[in-house]
């Protein structure tokens, strides 16, 4: 979970990964893994087994659990924190102690405080970008793999561009050039997920597309689009669904990068990204609990995530 | 081979084109004028109107675009607008500082990565496993920008082990290098290490379960000589595409890195084009991180067609 | 007091130091103000040792810093070093400074150069006609002396002799007159013309100015840092990097953007072969990196910072921190022409809600002097230090409110995200809250932020945004803030206009005295202060830093990091 960009089509240490590598054919073990043509029931049985599955791994439990803690902070925000985010004023840069269990900050805000505020900002943004960003990514890649021909080629070569961009740069770019509103960053970080997404898509349908139940489909002439999104999307929806989540933990991780760069919400605003920026500049003089509360909070939701989108992954898979 | 090999390149020349299009057009977006940018709020009008006509900024939009295509595939991007240095020399000299750097890390995490990768596989689900997973899980959910400058502090200013500016004066050492880059390196190091090391175990894993393995196996073949014959020049396939495609993204966004540890790569050359709102600079560099993308990612298709006969018989898509 | 002493001393001056002398003997200007503007009208140290002393009002000769680094004396008299680095008593020859500095924004071109990135190493090379004195008084540099005539409309400037180019050439009035020729098509241009700058010989240049100046001679200073000495053959647009001259302390020997430069002693210095044998430039934007650098050792210096995140130097016993008072501010903007700030209560109200000294303690850690809505610092010695201070009354600033009915009060506050300035928004915010003011901040790039600050340029600044903060950098004079932010309209963010106001600044443009320029000074206080068109909450000190062992060196606050008489320490 190293890179905030989007180069990153093999996103995850999976079989998945395979499937989305690029150009390459895939070496052995590869696509097969993904969920066959069964009949609607079974796969419905199929889904809820996963379900119950998933929610027996320990990882899933620990990242729901974390997850759940900043999902709590995030919605009640300064109705739960010990002292406002913004507008409370102690001395500034006091080492964590009782009454301030993280220390404060340069202006003599809580850090404690600032930090559970801050989860509002990043849970705000982060998941709605990698919605979007699936969502873009699932309908464009659906139809390159099942159009194929021109459409196929012509879309590749641009989602290679794409893929060629400096994502954080691009995004850093478009924030200047369009301002930072949440609305600016979810849909700048969608668009540069969009293209990752439909090449793994793209992939899964490529594979799916052989399969007997399509030929059947087409034989029985049922129209492209029901083939598309009734036939062929349930049969995707396990990468899908791992795509989504994997995606969740990059936007996270990309949004706080760019809020480091400056491009996040303006100050006051208690933004985790925001938060390490300007601490780390007194790391030199010891002062540590600016930096470290904040970035041990994007590391645990990014981990949280992660641990969810293995769990998820490692069910999946094995099905 | 050579159909192959050709239709990568001609495939790679339409992707360059149409990345130069977009960085067209994302740059001919950008907010304000940019002769007022560079000459400053207080500038008299009629400068700023001669300073773009001068840089050519004042005309048609196509006809920019052609200029600049063109500077594309004859890599001349003209002078940068807040330096007044040709941009060619520029950028390239900031690839050169960013592919050493990115080196240094490569050369260290591959086989770290790669051997953690196996040791987890062979020990699946195991605790050694489990540790390798989670700390690469942990280790890579740090945003590097954290990583780095924890380490400038711990490793630079307190302990005065590195170097804080990472550029290391001109003249110096291959090895003395290494004293300014080491740390950097290990931020970047630390970051991908997880990465890596997953998508090694698990490309393993993969193959071990698979029947070529299970045959060897049975052929009554020594659990090395399996992984050294069969294993590895399968499993190697998707992570060397992960390291290529991670080379790609080392030249142009470890701007993180390079902008705590103060260092003149490629991605702090291009964080400060942003700001300046210096055109030449940012599409040449843009253009030059696509280049190595592509460049990197061909050579690990070929590599992994080198390691894996099968794949040399199909055809690019 | 010898009054033969005196009147023989005053035999050699025009009215204008004879007035100055007059009102110093009078005792109605401190001995500080004495020297400080008679630096300015070009009287040598020595010279006014001489009536110091003759008025007997102090049993030291001479003025503070008088003695130069070394206990030599200086070139021309007095030491160069503005009140820096005052133990220089033990620096050893040699050595290389590596000195940590903003990236040049620009080329190093010694005319074009616009940002602090550039200043700093363009003017190791190249000079001034007049350097930097104690505060805000001037030093001889390139000009030995300088006198006004009657009327302060012509000056005359004494070069100093036996200087050379780096190219060995020597340096002459005709380089003089052709720098000048050539700003007077553009930094000087409300100055002189072309033309106006005439070489009597080869040493002496005068300059006719376009109207009356008693200040001119700050115009051709380090506070006017395009106003640069260049060889008569330099073609505009050269860089020093292309055409390594100057006659400077030290030459360039080389130059990359991204990295760094390097510059080496000139042992041909008129000011004696330097201490330090090598410069070292090392660029960064990222000023928390250059904070490390220094406290890693990996820099000796670093040529500016500011106390948000410059904590770690404050607290760091192996590093010096220089605070140099100034006259460097930051002005909270209010549109007074249009919108919610037409009425001048609400401007009031807001300069009521404002706490000034816990903004300077949280902000600045206490480096800093209190403002009063007026541009005219402490610094100053026409600032009237009898204008009663504005404090915070939140009830006042409430009822004010209420009159204006603008209760509740909810507006936008945009500044640039630059230094202390986001923090200083944030307390801004906070303290205004108390008086019933919701500010939402936006805090924008700066690149962002100016291209929107004053949407319109020329002639006035127009269709920018109603309220927000906007930097200033220090100056030798008030002038430039009082005639561009208040008056002409240039950066007149607030779009302010006021006769009266105007009438006050042009009493004391007209003034050639400091007592005539401190009367005009009340009314330009008390009316820029009653009227609010920008709340000025401080005036900030610019800080330096630099490693223990390292002394001598001259800062001005504006980017300047001269190094000519600096070195290390045994």
């Amino acid at each position: 979970m190293s890179e905030p960009t989007s180069h990153d089509e093999v996103t995850e240490p999976t079989t998945l990964a395979f499937a989305a590598a690029s150009e390459v054919p895939e070496p052995a073990g590869g696509v097969d893994a993904v969920i066959g043509g069964q009949p609607v029931s079974e796969r419905k049985q199929a889904r809820r087994e996963n379900w119950r599955l998933i929610r027996r791994r320990p990882s899933f439990i620990i990242g729901t659990l974390i997850v759940t803690v900043w999902g709590v902070c995030a919605l009640l925000g300064d109705r739960i924190t010990p002292h406002s985010p913004l507008d409370y004023r102690s001395t500034p840069h006091l080492s964590p102690r009782g009454d301030f269990p993280f220390g404060t900050d340069a202006t003599g805000r809580d850090v404690l405080s600032r930090v559970m505020a801050g989860a509002r900002d990043v849970l705000k943004i982060a998941p709605l970008a990698a919605v979007l960003g699936v969502l873009f990514g699932v309908v464009i890649g659906m139809l390159m793999g099942y159009i194929g021909g021109w459409f196929d080629l012509g879309m590749s070569r641009i989602v290679e561009a794409f893929l060629a961009l400096p994502v954080v740069l691009i995004a850093l770019l478009a924030i200047t050039t369009l301002g930072s509103s949440d609305w600016v960053v979810i849909g700048v970080v969608a668009v540069l997920f969009t293209p990752v997404v439909a090449r793994t898509v793209r992939s899964s349908v490529l594979s799916e597309r052989s399969l007997d139940y399509v030929t059947s489909a087409n034989l029985r002439g049922e129209k492209r689009s029901f083939i598309m999104f009734r036939e062929i999307l349930p049969n995707v929806m396990g990468p899908i669904i791992v795509e989504l989540t994997v995606r969740v933990g990059y936007a996270v991780f990309t949004v706080a990068t760019l809020s480091f760069l400056g491009a996040g919400p303006p100050p006051p605003s208690p933004d985790w990204g925001a938060q390490v920026s300007d601490g780390y500049r007194v790391l030199g003089a010891g002062i540590w609990w600016t930096t470290f509360f904040p970035a041990a909070a994007i590391a645990s939701l990014v981990i949280a995530v992660n641990l969810i989108a293995d769990s998820v992954q490692s069910v999946l898979e094995a099905s | 081979m050579r159909r192959f090999l050709l239709k990568r390149v001609a495939s790679a020349l339409i992707t360059l084109w149409l990345l130069a299009t977009i960085v067209f057009l994302i740059v001919n977006v950008l907010p304000g004028d940019v002769g007022r940018k560079i000459l400053g709020p207080f500038a008299p009008k009629e400068e700023v109107a001669a300073f773009n006509h001068r840089l050519g900024t004042d005309r048609p939009l196509l006809a920019q675009y052609f200029t600049s295509i063109r500077r594309v595939f004859t890599l001349d991007f003209g002078n940068s607008f807040q330096s007044g240095q040709d941009v060619k020399s520029i950028i390239f000299s900031a690839l050169f500082r960013s592919g050493k750097l990115a080196l240094l890390a490569f050369v260290i995490t591959i086989p770290i990565s790669i051997a953690a990768g196996i040791f987890a596989a062979r020990r699946q689900d195991k605790l050694a496993d489990r540790v390798v997973v989670n700390v690469g899980l942990a280790s890579s959910s740090i945003p590097e920008f954290v990583t780095a400058a924890v380490l400038l502090s711990i490793f630079c200013v307190h302990w005065k082990l590195g170097k804080v500016f990472a550029n290391p004066p001109p003249g110096t050492s291959v090895i003395g290098q290494l004293e300014y880059l080491l740390v950097p390196a290990m931020a970047m190091v630390i970051a991908y290490f997880g990465y890596i090391a997953r998508m090694t175990r698990a490309g393993v894993i993969g193959a071990l379960q698979s029947d070529y393995a299970r045959t060897a196996t049975m052929k009554g073949l020594s659990d090395n000589q399996v992984m050294r014959r069969h294993i590895l020049r399968n499993a190697l396939g998707p992570t060397i595409t992960v390291i290529s495609v991670q080379i790609g993204y080392l030249f142009g966004g470890i701007i993180g890195v390079e902008k705590v540890f103060n260092y003149a790569g490629l991605g702090s050359t291009m964080l400060t084009a942003v700001g300046a709102k210096d055109i030449p600079v940012l599409q040449g560099a843009v253009l030059l991180v696509g280049i190595v993308y592509m460049l990197s990612t061909l050579a690990a298709d070929l590599l992994i067609a080198y390691l894996n006969p099968r794949v040399r018989l199909e055809t690019a898509r | 007091m010898n009054f033969s002493r005196l009147n023989q001393a005053r035999r050699g001056v025009g009215p204008l130091e004879n007035e100055l002398i007059d009102d110093y003997v009078a005792g109605s200007i401190s001995r500080r103000t004495f020297v400080t503007r008679g630096s300015v009208l070009g009287l040598g140290v020595a010279f006014m040792g001489t009536i110091i002393a003759a008025c007997g009002s102090d049993k030291a000769a001479a003025p503070a810093g008088t003695t130069a680094p070394g206990g030599t004396t200086a070139p021309g008299g007095t030491t160069p070093a503005g009140g820096t680095t005052a133990m220089t008593s033990k620096i050893k020859q040699g050595g290389t400074l590596r000195i940590a500095s903003q990236k040049p924004g620009s080329p190093l071109d010694p005319v074009a150069m616009d940002n602090l990135g550039s200043y700093t190493p363009v003017t190791q090379s190249f000079e001034y006609l007049c350097g930097k004195g104690t505060a805000a008084s001037l030093a001889p540099a390139l000009a030995e002396s300088w006198s006004p005539n009657a009327d302060g409309s012509v000056w005359t400037f004494k070069l100093r002799k036996g200087v050379k180019w780096h190219d060995g050439k020597p340096f002459t009035a005709a380089d003089v007159t052709a720098t000048l020729d050539r700003l007077a098509g553009a930094n000087l241009k409300a100055y002189i013309k072309a033309g106006s700058a005439k070489a009597t010989d080869d040493a002496t240049v005068e300059v006719t100015l376009n109207k009356p100046d008693g200040q001119f001679p700050y115009q051709v200073s380090l506070y006017n840092p395009q106003s640069l000495i260049t060889p008569a053959d330099y073609v505009v647009g050269t860089t020093l990097d292309k055409r390594p001259a100057g006659t400077g302390p030290f030459k360039l020997t080389k130059f990359d953007v991204a990295t760094g430069a390097t510059f080496e002693a000139n042992a041909d210095w008129w000011g004696g072969k330097p201490y330090l044998d090598k410069l070292e430039f090392i660029f960064s934007d990222d000023i928390a990196t250059q904070i490390s650098g220094l406290q890693g050792q990996a820099a000796d210096a670093i040529v500016q910072f500011s106390v948000v995140g410059g904590d770690a130097l404050l607290a760091d016993p192996n590093i010096t921190v220089e605070s140099i008072r100034g006259a460097a501010h930051r002005q909270i903007w209010m549109n007074t022409r249009e919108g919610t700030f037409m009425d001048v209560k609400v401007r009031q109200a807001i300069a009521l809600g404002l706490d000034r000294q816990a903004l300077i303690d949280t902000v600045l850690k206490g480096k800093g002097d209190l403002g009063n809505d007026h541009p005219v610092a402490p610094v100053y010695e026409y600032w009237d230090s009898k204008q009663p201070q504005r404090t915070r009354d939140v009830a006042k600033a409430k009822s004010l409110l209420k009159d204006a009915g603008k209760e509740g009060l909810k507006i936008t506050m945009y500044a640039p995200k630059l230094q202390e300035i986001p923090q200083l928004a944030e307390l801004v915010q906070t303290q205004l809250k108390e008086i019933g003011v919701e500010i939402t901040l936006n805090i924008e790039s700066t690149s962002t932020f100016y291209d929107e600050w004053c949407k319109t340029y020329d002639p006035i600044c127009d269709g920018g945004k109603e309220f927000g903060i906007v930097d200033y950098g220090n100056r030798g004079t008030p002038d430039v803030y009082l005639v561009k932010a208040y008056t002409t309209g240039e950066w007149n963010s607030a779009h302010y206009k006021s006769d009266t106001f105007n009438a006050a600044v042009a009493k004391y443009q007209a003034s050639l005295d400091t007592p005539s320029r401190a009367t005009a000074m009340v009314d330009v206080q008390k009316i820029a202060s009653e009227d609010v068109p920008y709340a000025i909450p401080y005036f900030y000190n610019s800080l330096t830093a630099h490693a223990k062992n390292v002394s001598g060196v001259v800062v001005s606050g504006l980017g300047h990091f001269e190094c000519g008489k600096a070195g290390f320490t045994a």
